[in-house]
This record gives C-alpha cells, structure tokens and sequence, in this order.
C-alpha cells in the first residue's frame, strides 16, 4: 500500500531517467567521482535469452530496464557487504554477479519480507550497514516493487505527462454497462437479463430510469443516500422526537393501558413520522419533478397519517376533508391500514404545546397565521438535529447550511494561523473586530441572524422571536441578518427572514453545483473534487483531474438549471454522463488521481453489502435456524466497517484495514459454510448456489466437470458480475481449488456435513422445505457440499464482492 | 531493588502470564517507543483552571488559591483532584503557553492529531503505524475526532467495545468456536487460492487507483489474522471493554506484542469543555470526570503491565479567554496547554508560560527557558516534531514526505 503511493508520488522522478543514465554515488578515496558505468559492472551479465519481451509491447521488457537502469547501480553498494564472502553472506540478502539473478533475488526478497528494506534504509529497522541510500532511491527501490508486482504500470509511468485532457479522451462504459452499475448500486444487485435486453440506447437506459423512479425502492435508496447528508436516523426509535411538542403530541398515550400494541405502533408511527420528514420532504419534490430548490423554499411540511393527527390538522381552519379524510389516521382500532411511510405535505399552524403560548410569544408578529415555513431551513427535525444555545445563536446551524447548501465548509475558514492577532489584543468585541475572528464571523453571523426567530434555546425548534429583538452591529455583537455582510436583509423580510434565506440560498449558483455532487456522491460514493490548493503536494496532478472533471460537470449544472432543476432530470444526465460512464483514458496517460475520477474501486459500505447478502441468499436468511453472522453487519460488526451512527461517527470510512478484513472473512465463511449447506439441502427452486450442480455432482466424469465449470462460471458472474468464458484461466483455478478440496476430503472420507448440523424446525419444517432431505442436516455422501462450501468461501472473500469497479480489468 | 526495577520485572511477568497462547508470534519490525494515548478534551479547555492557574485571570483560582506539588502548580476543586495530582505529579510533564494557532474545534484537533493546520498531513498515528505496525490490524485506533485523515499510508480503525473483533479473530471457525472448522491441508489450499487470485488481479489492472485499493486490501487481509494475537489480552484490564473500549482494546493490542501503537480517544467530561456560559460552574464538573478516566487508563495500563512504556497525552483544541463573556462564560483562546503522564516523560517538570495576558512566551529551545529574545513559541508541529524524534520515524519516508514546518526543542527536556 504504502509502497503505491510513493510510487504514485514520485513517478516524475522515474520518468525523468533514461536507460543508459549513470549515477554518480559520491567520491572516492581519492577524491574523485565515483561515477557506476552500467556497462563496466559485473551486475549485467545477462542472458541474451531472457530479453526477449514476450508481451510484444514491451511491458516486461520496461520492468528490466527499470531494474537496470534506475536499481542495479545501487546493488552495487550492498555488495559491500551483501555478498558469497562480504559480512552479511549469513543474511537473506547476498548478490552475486548475473543481473537478472540479482534481479529475482531482490524483487522475491522484497515480496518475501514486506517494508524490510525500505525500512532499514531509510532508518526504521536497524541496518547494520547503516542508512544507506536517500530518499529519492528508496523511493527507486519502492517503484521496482510496484512494477514488478503489477508490469503495465511501468510502461504506464513512463507515459507520463500532465497535458490537459478532454471529455473526448475518455472511454465510456455502453449503456448495458452503465445500466448494471446503476442497479447495483441503488438495488444492490445486477441487472437481470430482461433489464439489459432493454437497453441499448441512452433513450432505452433513461426510460429505464424513469420506470425506477416511479418505484418505492428507489425513494428507500434517495433517503438513505441523503441521510448520510442530514444523519436525522439518529433520531428513529427516539423519544425526544416521538413527543416533539406539537400543537396535540400525546394523543396516542391514552392506548397505551388499553392497547399496548396499537400503542406501540402509533409511538413508532409517530416517531418515524417526524424524524424522515426531511428525507420525506426531498423525496417528495423528486418524485413530484419539482424544482429542487423547493426542498429550502416549501410551504410546508410532510406528515405521515400519526403526525398529521399529533399536529391536530383536523383542527387547522385549513382543513380539507377531500385531502385528509381517508389519510390522517382516524383513531379506530383499523390502525395497521394506516402506513408509517405514507406521506403528504401539510401546512401546520402557528406551533406550540399550547396554542396560548404560541400567541404569547408571537407578539410582534402581525400578519402571520402560519408557520413560516421554508423547506429544510425551518423543518423541525432540521432544528432539532441542529440546535443551538444563548450563546452560540444559531452559528452551528449556520455552519451546517453553508456545508449541505452551499459546500462552504466555515472550519475551513478558520484554519489559519491565529499568529499574534489572536492575543494581547483590546477589542471590545472580537467576533465583530478582530480580523482573527471576523473571518469566520462576516459568513456566520448574517445567515445565523435569519434564525433571530428560532431562538429560544431549548425551544429552538419553534418560532419564538427574541424578545428585544435580534443581536445586531448596533449593539457590537454582531453583524446584521442578512446574507452576507453586505447583502443585508430588508426589514419587510423580518417576520420572514427564513423563507428570505431560501430564496437567497436557492438562487446562489454555489446551490446548484452542490446538489449535483450530492448526487453524484449517491450515485457513485465518490466527492466531486475541488479545487486543488497550491500548497497540496500532488497538485498537478489533482489540477488535471479537477480540470477533467469540470469539464462534464459544468455542462450537467447547465442542463439541469435548463431542466428547472428537476432532480429526476439530473439523475438521468449524471448515469448517462462521462461522470458515470467513464472507465478508462484513450491516451497512456495516467495518475491516481486521474483514474480516481475515471476508473475507480471503493468499498461497499456494510449496509450494502447487508443488502447483497439479503439479495442473492435472503431464502436462507429467513430460515428459522439460520444463524450466519452477516446480520451482525447491521450491528455489531457496522461501525467497525466504517459505517455512520448518524451521531459521533458522522463520516463514512472507505479504507481497508485488518478489521474489516476479518469481517469480509467471517462473512464468506459463513456464507459459504452454512448458506451453501441450506442451498443444497433445500427443495426450494431456484437453487442459487447449485444451480446446474447437486451433491451427486462429483468431478469424475466429462459431463460432470461440465456441469461444475457451469456452475463455477454462473457464480462469478453472480458473485463477481464476472463473465468468464468455461476454457478461462481464472475459472480453471477455481476448478482446481475444487477439485483439489474435493480429493483432499475424500481421501479423508468424512461424510458429515459440519457446516450445518441443524434441525428444520418451526416454519421451515412445517413448509417441508428440507423433507425431502430429512430433518437433520448430516449427511454428505459424496463429499460435495463441503466441497462447494470452500469453493463459496473462495468466492465471497473477494475483492471483486466487497468493491463496487468502474472498471473489471485492463485498458 | 529499584522501585522502577520491581516494576519492570513485575510487568515483565504479567507480560508472560498474559502471552497469548495460541498467538501467531508474528515478528513486528522492533519498536522501542511507547504506548502513546491521546485524549482529546473536546470543546477548548481551561488551562488556567487546570495546570496553568492565574487567579488574575480565573474567578475560581482568586477564591481557592492554586496548591502545588512537587513543582506541579494545579486548581484544587476537591480532594479528588488533590490525589490525581499527588498521584502523578512525579510521572507529569506540563507544557504551557501552547500556541494552538487557530479558534477553531476542528482545525485545532487537526493540528494537534498531525501537526499542520493547513494542509491535509497525515495524523502521527498514522505515520507511526506506517513504520512499525502495516502488518497490524489494530495500529492505530481512534474513537471520535473530526480529522482522522492517514494520506492511504497506514489503515485507522474506530472501535466501540473490544469485544466487538472476538469473532473476526478466528475466521476459519464458525462463529463462537475456536476450532477451524477444515483440517489445515483444505484452510491453507483455500488461503492460498485466494492469495493467489488477488495476485492476479493487481497484475491485471492497470487502473492506478484499482490497483492501490488491491493493495490495501491486500495488506488488510493479510493483517487481519493476526487479531487472534490480541484478543487474549481483551478484559485482563479493569475496564473489562466497557466504558473506554476502544483504549482498553488498545491498550491489550500494545501488550500483546506491540500491535497497537497509538489510541487517540475523547473525553468530553459528559458535556463537553467549550464552556461559553457558566464557566466557574460547568468547567470543573468536567475536568473531574477527566482525572478519573486519566486515572483508570493508568491503572489499566499497570494491570496489564505496560505502563513503564505508556504516555497518557490529554489535549484539547484551543485555550480559553482570559476574559469572562457576558454570560459568565469563556471564549476560545488560541493559547493551551497539554499534559504528559508517565514513566518515560520528564516527570515533575512544567515547561513554558504564559503572559499576564495569557499570551504565549517565547522560549529557548535548547534550554527550554524562556527568552523572549530569541526564543520561539512552541506550538503543536513542534510538539508532534518531538512525537516523531522520539518514535524515531523522523527520517521515515512518510514523514520526510510529510515534514513539518516546526522547531527542533531539546528531547532530553520532554523524554526519560
């Protein structure tokens, strides 16, 4: 890993040598230069033989070179000691005087032994023949590993170059492809052969698209996608929440006496209810194609039928029996054909507990008979979520709408150095003075004022004005509500100063391309990059990529304005997009950041991989004995697989480590040992995993192996979305493994099946799922089960299973 | 026998009788630094309330005068903080006058946990773990914390409870058992199939960031075997994973053959320290429950026996205003101070000061004395300059990559 990204770094410095260079290593004892003629050394005894580069394209070839030119003269110096006779022919490291030899002995010693000799030259482990080399040579050293391990991306490095490039020199996936990619990421699943034979076209794959979006899963996907945004599920199950002070919040306490079912599911109805309303709200202006910006400037709130009772909207002067007859939940004992998701938009009265106090504290309030409503900005799980204290006065929620609205992160700000004009100094108020503070404060305290009538601290959820009036420059406290400090609100907005706000955020150009790397960010789990700072130690590099992907992205900001920022439209133009459809550069010039944009892998979060799981194996799941640990990915093993609670942890980890290694291991295991087990014992049709095999299946006769390679063949591409032809190299090593295991547990003649030794019990053996097999679990009379099990556990612990890919293979 | 003798030799045994038995024995590369623990006091802590008391700066340390031990001056609030300081004073170094160089939570996490303010470097924890422990799974772990950046050099691992990873420990099992499930012919054919197609696949791509993921996942599984090595030492300690599981994980990851390096870990003292209002009143609450946990890591750390090799690090984003605000609160200060707990620092020693003003004073770097002169204020790149010397990874790749913009103090003055 490290090793990658040295060598990433430092490419330019390869690039720069020829293969005929000559290094100069210093002085010798008389003083002159000790120049290593590569010629005039016993280190490039070659084989003339082993020269001959048998890719045609001279990959292999590079790989040489690279050893020759840029390694060998630096073997050199190890054969101080490094040698038959030197002082260090007892260690695993001795060279002799054949080039090619030296060659394998490094390259296998590296492999062998990970960091060992980057570290100990460069002062971690101890070397006894000291630091030896600098930098720039290790990072030779780092480089000849990478190449080694991995020969195109010699040639690759040496083709270097940071000429701008342009959207024609992308290569795009089709729009089967395409469509795959985006199956499996909002259903986690491939497309099915019927979805693909509907796509040919980018019309086919965008009508495609059209028929999704009118599909409840695709909403269930938008939200959980977006709340990685807001992180509201903090709140589900909560009670806070489920007794928000509304204008009738406990209406639903009278069953809990009389009916603690019927009072358990109004609680949770009530609760779910109010804590999507924002994820609701969204999804509700892309179902409806409205203008995006709706989800800041709406009129209203969504209520399921439980919060539309707790806000008492059968009480409101608004009331409409036509609308809400048949949605609010009427309060009969038929309270299960009232759905928790069912959502619509309601206006809500002024707010309160209590109507009277809700007058009381709207005194300077002349005209207003509604909630002032705006969209997300003055929703109350939003004000809930992010709440505020007297003495914060709403900056933290400031902070936050510069982030999701106008992707200004305000701590971004702040990073700089306080120096001396942090202390000693004498202003009467420095968050309003002092330029270390006003820095941060000209963009918070304008948008924080807007708030001036959410204020009330722990009922910062509802309107409740200051009484006095706002903080303003008056007083020295802070600057005036407004958008900025020279964009300051006109007094008429003053009752309305939130609905200003999102008039204001709505029409900032920073709005819209912020909503098109969230979505972007849900369609593909990657950020839009941004522009790179000039002290960032890759920025050429990063500059390139940004230039690139500026391109295609200015262009989908343009449709999408044109489009009246209908999201569906958005989400169309980004799938049939180079942003998504890319997966290779047409030019041999590459760098990580680039193919970060263009063909990328990132892990598949555990809530993913979950649904996966449930997707190709939930028959077995919903097994009464079903005991696998890959529920434990919704719990236990979540936050270890760098998911969110929605609280302290806030950020999605993509990075491999140990633990989560250990996970996708538990999981394959599991998967291959009880899953299969289940898989071949059930009568249920189709079978996933033995689909053209059963546990007769023994690789002992041609048709037999037929049938197994078939089988092999039918997972990786159920597993892997890998289309492997039945003569590939790679499916013949997993029929070796197979094949392999097979004889290996029949030469031990094991007949049990240890995977699964349960009972059918409960349903599964009322359904007689497993009668035709008996009731326990045992036997394996030919080896097989326990066979595919391994073969299964092979599969899963994949990089091909845990990653999503842009791309499966070389460009 | 030496007090520090007994201890080693006491340590030493606890080691033996806590060595796991079944332990791969997997040969780390040879670290000899310590355990280090980070704990942010999240929020912007009171110095002056805590190891830096001004009574002209601090309502609480006018009415209760500042005691001292040893050459440690604190803020008493209760018999509690008497025996925190009494217990540890000989094994506490105080830095003060602290440059923090921003006002601001997340910047000032950020330029403590990697030493720049500015650009993205990644944390010590990471370029430590990089060094000595790649082949870890358990590193370097970090609860909290709004920056926890790495630069793809070495894997962070959050933890809950370390009870959490039992089961990943024995994968080849099933679920709750120990013993593989295959006879080893069939488990190693199968580890070594899948070794052998991951080799294919970083062959077989040329996508540059394809090919680094390949080989981050390659390096993480080829780690994760190795959590059978720790999970012994899981609950030998008094927090029996529970409170502070993530440290207590950490803490047996260091005892069982130094697989764990760095934990950075947040105390909050239930409500947080960015005491804006009612400070007197709010801020000692917090620092209360601060010593105590400090207390149960020592303690945690000396029943399993490394706390010769531990430093408990408490820090905190940025000061407090030497001023009160209108609502009897405290502001953020760019000045702080921070703590170092232990047997391997330079204990009953305070290095640096503050102004009247509490503004930072400028000190010699050799002498460490202050010289308002020619001296430099010492801020966190030259402290995490100081982390890097004495894990000796100065001249590692990683950090000669990563080098900081910071000031070269004396390391005698802050180690043992």
């Amino acid at each position: 890993m490290k090793q990658i990204l040295i060598f990433i770094m430092l490419i330019s410095v390869i690039s720069s040598c020829s293969s005929d260079s000559v290094v100069d290593l210093g002085s010798n004892k008389d003083g002159n230069t000790k120049a290593l003629d590569l010629d005039s050394k016993d280190d490039i005894k070659n084989d003339s033989k082993d020269d001959i580069d048998k890719t045609n394209d001279g990959t292999i070839k590079c790989v040489d070179e690279y050893y020759k030119s840029e390694i060998s003269p630096y073997i050199q110096n190890c054969k101080v000691c490094h040698t038959d006779e030197g002082v260090a022919k007892n260690t695993r490291l001795v060279f002799g005087d054949n080039l090619k030899i030296n060659q394998k002995t490094l390259i296998d010693y590296m492999l062998a032994h990970q960091n060992n000799i980057i570290q100990k030259n460069s002062g971690v482990l101890e070397h006894k023949g000291g630091d030896t080399f600098d930098q720039s040579v290790i990072d030779k050293f780092t480089n000849f590993k990478s190449f080694s391990t991995n020969i195109p991306l010699c040639k690759l490095s040496q083709n270097r170059s940071l000429s701008p490039l342009y959207i024609d020199d992308l290569v795009l996936m089709d729009y089967k492809e395409a469509l795959d990619k985006l199956v499996q990421r909002v259903y986690d699943r491939s497309a099915t052969e019927d979805e693909l034979a509907s796509v040919s076209t980018k019309s086919d794959l965008e009508s495609y698209m059209d028929t999704m979006m009118k599909d409840e899963k695709f909403y269930d996907w938008l939200m959980h996608e977006f709340n990685d945004i807001f992180q509201v599920d903090q709140f589900l199950g909560t009670a806070g929440v489920t007794y928000f002070p509304t204008s009738n919040a406990k209406w639903f306490m009278k069953y809990n006496k009389t009916d603690k079912q019927k009072y358990n599911y109004l609680m949770h109805g009530i609760n779910y209810g109010h804590v999507r309303q924002i994820l609701e709200l969204i999804s509700h202006v892309v179902k409806e194609k409205r203008d995006f910006g709706e989800i800041l400037t709406a009129d209203y709130i969504m209520v399921n039928p439980f919060t539309a009772v707790s806000w008492d909207l059968n009480n409101s002067e608004h009331y409409d029996q036509s609308k809400w007859g048949s949605f609010m939940y009427d309060q009969g004992d038929d309270y299960k054909k009232y759905s928790w998701y069912d959502f619509k938009e309601a206006k809500i009265a002024i707010y309160g507990v209590e109507k009277k106090k809700a007058r009381e504290f709207s005194v300077h309030d002349n005209n207003l008979t509604h909630y002032p409503h705006a969209g997300i900005l003055s929703d109350l799980m939003f004000l809930w979520k992010y709440q505020t204290t007297v003495t914060n006065r709403n900056r933290h929620r400031t902070s936050k709408i510069a982030k999701f609205f106008l992707d200004l992160d305000i701590e971004k700000i702040a990073i700089r150095s306080a120096g001396d004009v942090g202390v000693g100094n004498t202003y009467t108020n420095p968050t309003t003075q002092n330029p270390n503070c006003t820095v941060c404060h000209y963009v918070m305290d304008p948008i924080a004022g807007a708030y001036h009538n959410f204020n009330h601290v722990y009922g910062s959820l509802f309107y409740r004005p200051r009484p006095g009036g706002w903080f303003d420059i008056n007083e020295k406290d802070m600057f005036s509500i407004g958008y900025s400090i020279i964009d300051v609100m006109p007094d008429k907005y003053r009752n309305n100063s939130l609905q200003y706000l999102a008039k204001k955020i709505t029409s900032d150009e920073r709005f819209d391309r912020t909503m098109v790397k969230h979505f972007y960010k849900a369609l593909t789990s990657k950020e839009l990059l941004s522009f790179p700072k000039g002290s960032n130690l890759n920025y050429n590099e990063l500059l390139q990529a940004y230039n690139l992907q500026e391109q295609i992205v200015n262009q989908i900001i343009k449709r999408w304005k044109d489009s009246g920022r209908n999201a569906q439209e958005l989400i169309k133009d980004i799938v049939t997009s180079e942003l998504f459809r890319t997966k290779d550069i047409s030019t041999d010039v590459h760098t990580l950041e680039l193919d970060r944009v263009t063909a990328s892998a990132k892990l598949i979060t555990s809530e993913r991989i979950y649904n996966k799981l449930e997707n190709k194996f939930k028959t077995f799941s919903h097994f009464s004995n079903f005991n696998s640990q890959w529920h434990e990915l919704q719990t236990t093993y979540k936050l270890l697989y760098g998911s969110i609670d929605n609280n302290l942890q806030s950020e999605r980890d993509y990075e491999m480590n140990g633990i989560k290694a250990g996970i996708q291991k538990r999981v394959a295991f599991d998967v291959g040992c009880e899953t299969t087990t289940f898989d071949f014992y059930s009568k249920l049709s189709p079978h996933v995993i033995s689909k053209y095999v059963d546990e007769n299946t023994t690789p002992t006769s041609a048709e037999n192996i037929v049938k197994i390679k078939k089988n092999i063949q039918y997972l990786h591409e159920y597993l892997h979305n890998e289309k492997l032809p039945l003569d590939s190299d790679e499916l013949g090593f997993t029929y070796d493994l197979l094949l392999q295991t097979y004889n290996d547990f029949k030469a031990n003649d094991n007949k049990n099946v240890s995977c699964a030794t349960y009972e059918a019990y409960g349903e599964d053996k009322k359904n007689n799922i497993f009668a035709s097999r008996g009731e326990f679990f045992r036997d394996d009379p030919n080896y097989m089960i326990r066979t595919w099990s391994v073969v299964m556990n092979y599969l899963v612990d994949d990089f091909y299973f845990y990653f999503d890919l842009d791309s499966k293979g070389e460009k | 026998m030496k007090r520090r003798d007994f201890i080693k030799l006491s340590a030493l045994s606890a080691a033996l009788l806590l060595a796991p038995s079944n332990s791969y024995a997997y040969e780390y590369p040879s670290y000899d630094g310590p355990l280090w623990i980070f704990i942010h006091v999240n929020g912007g802590w009171d110095p002056t309330m805590v190891c830096n008391p001004q009574p002209s700066l601090n309502n609480l340390a006018k009415a209760k005068t500042p005691k001292k031990v040893g050459n440690i001056e604190y803020l008493s609030f209760n018999d509690d903080t008497d025996t925190f300081f009494e217990k540890y004073y000989n094994e506490m170094l105080i830095i003060n006058g602290i440059t923090a160089q921003t006002n601001a939570h997340s910047a000032g996490f950020k330029n403590f946990v990697s030493g720049e303010l500015e650009r993205d470097f990644p944390t010590f924890g990471a370029l430590l773990t990089n060094a000595y422990r790649l082949e870890s799974p358990i590193g370097h772990m970090m609860t909290g914390g709004t920056y926890r950046y790495t630069a793809g050099i070495a894997s962070t691992i959050a933890v809950r409870s370390g009870r959490d990873v039992l089961n990943l420990a024995h994968t080849d099992a099933k679920a709750n058992f120990s013993k593989p499930l295959y006879r080893d012919s069939i488990n190693q054919r199968l580890i070594q199939a899948k070794k052998a197609r991951l080799e294919r696949l970083i062959a077989k791509h040329s996508s540059l960031a394809v090919v680094d993921e390949l080989n981050k996942y390659k390096t993480a599984h080829e780690s994760s075997s190795r959590i059978l090595d720790v999970i012994e030492n899981i609950d030998k300690g008094i927090y029996g994973g529970r409170q502070y599981g993530a440290t207590h994980l950490g803490m047996a990851g260091f005892a069982s053959n130094k697989m764990t390096l760095v934990i950075n870990t947040v105390e909050s003292g239930n409500g947080g320290f960015d005491t804006h209002g009612d400070h007197d009143a709010e801020h000692p609450l917090r620092l209360d429950n601060l010593y105590i946990a400090l207390d149960q890591i020592a303690e945690d750390a000396k029943a399993l026996g490394i706390w010769e090799d531990t430093i408990i690090v408490p820090f905190s984003d940025m000061g407090r205003t030497p001023e009160y605000n209108t609502f009897k609160g405290k502001d953020h200060w760019p000045v702080t101070s921070l703590m170092m707990i232990g047997p391997r620092v330079q204990g009953n020693r305070v290095i640096g000061k503050t102004s009247a003003a509490l503004e930072p004073t400028k000190l010699n770097p050799e002498t460490l004395e202050v010289d308002e002169e020619n001296g430099v204020e010492i801020n966190y790149a030259d402290i995490n300059q100081l982390f890097r010397r004495y894990s000796k990874i100065e001249n590692t790749t990683a950090c000669k990559k990563y080098k900081l913009r910071a000031n070269e103090f004396n390391m005698d003055a802050f180690f043992t």
